[in-house]
């Protein structure tokens, strides 16, 4: 029970609020997650992903199960190997001080697309602005 | 609760360091804010271990699992929400569960001694076995 007894004592900043590297982690890890979860969906292996990566499987294990070490090209060469994309979102949560930890970006995703999947800032407004007409 | 050896999953995780504590944190906060995904953490269909549950990752290519049930601590004032208690760890060396861990976890699940020590801290726990079934 030791580690109830902690967390429910724990009541001011999130874990990745104590250096760079936690909150670093915390976000790699939400985006190999959501690589997992492709691979899962088009069923590939990671031996195949491996080999359209240009790395061994040994590598792509330790990308997997360790994202610490995640770089920006990593990221994005295994979302393009994928077919995907990636954006690099700075937001404001009502969150300065870091209560919470960092919005998971697959809800950043999932908005988007309930959103229409705007493309650029003009289709952006205008579905922000029939979501206003409906809810009037 | 103290000297109760098997409960071991507080001192596995407090001896957590680096990027394996942060491995293991992102996936129990993957699991906070609502997330499914079973390599990393699931429950069980079984009605016999429904309410258990697990966190999984591997150390040294070694398969590591913390071990624990969910239950809600606030059942009267907020009915949807849910803690999950960590019990025990084990390292896995079989592709299926050892059912003793978990009929370990359901024994510690019904232990009045458990239910106690969440009702020091959650005090609207007292005297419920809200366990999640």
């Amino acid at each position: 029970m030791d580690t109830l007894n902690r967390l429910a004592r724990k009541t001011t900043a999130h874990w990745t609020q104590q250096n760079i590297a936690n909150f670093v982690y915390r976000i790699s890890s939400d985006f190999v997650i959501q690589i997992a979860k492709k691979l899962e969906k088009e069923k590939i292996q990671h031996n195949e992903f491996a080999t359209q990566l240009g790395l061994t499987r040994g590598r792509v294990s330790q990308l997997m199960n360790n994202p610490g070490n995640l770089t920006l090209r990593n990221v994005v060469h295994c979302a393009r190997t994928l077919g995907m994309k990636v954006a690099i979102i700075a937001y404001e949560d009502g969150d300065p001080e870091n209560q919470s930890g960092p919005i998971p970006s697959e809800i950043f995703s999932a908005c988007w697309q309930k959103a229409g999947a705007p493309r650029d800032f003009l289709t952006s407004l205008v579905a922000s602005a029939k979501c206003r007409v409906s809810r009037w | 609760m103290e000297g109760e050896d098997e409960l071991d999953a507080g001192t596995v995780f407090d001896a957590l360091t680096d990027n394996l504590e942060r491995l293991v944190r992102s996936r129990m906060n993957y699991w906070l804010d609502g997330g499914t995904h079973d390599p990393y953490f699931h429950g069980w269909r079984e009605p016999r271990y429904r309410g258990c549950f697990v966190f999984k990752w591997d150390e040294r290519k070694v398969a590591q699992r913390l071990y624990g049930f969910l239950c809600n601590p606030f059942p009267r004032s907020d009915a949807g929400f849910q803690t999950c208690v960590l019990v025990l760890h084990a390292e896995k060396k079989e592709q299926e569960t050892d059912s003793a861990n978990l009929d370990r976890v359901i024994r510690w699940r019904e232990d009045l001694r458990t239910n106690g020590a969440i009702a020091s801290i959650y005090p609207e726990y007292r005297g419920t076995d809200r366990w999640i079934h």
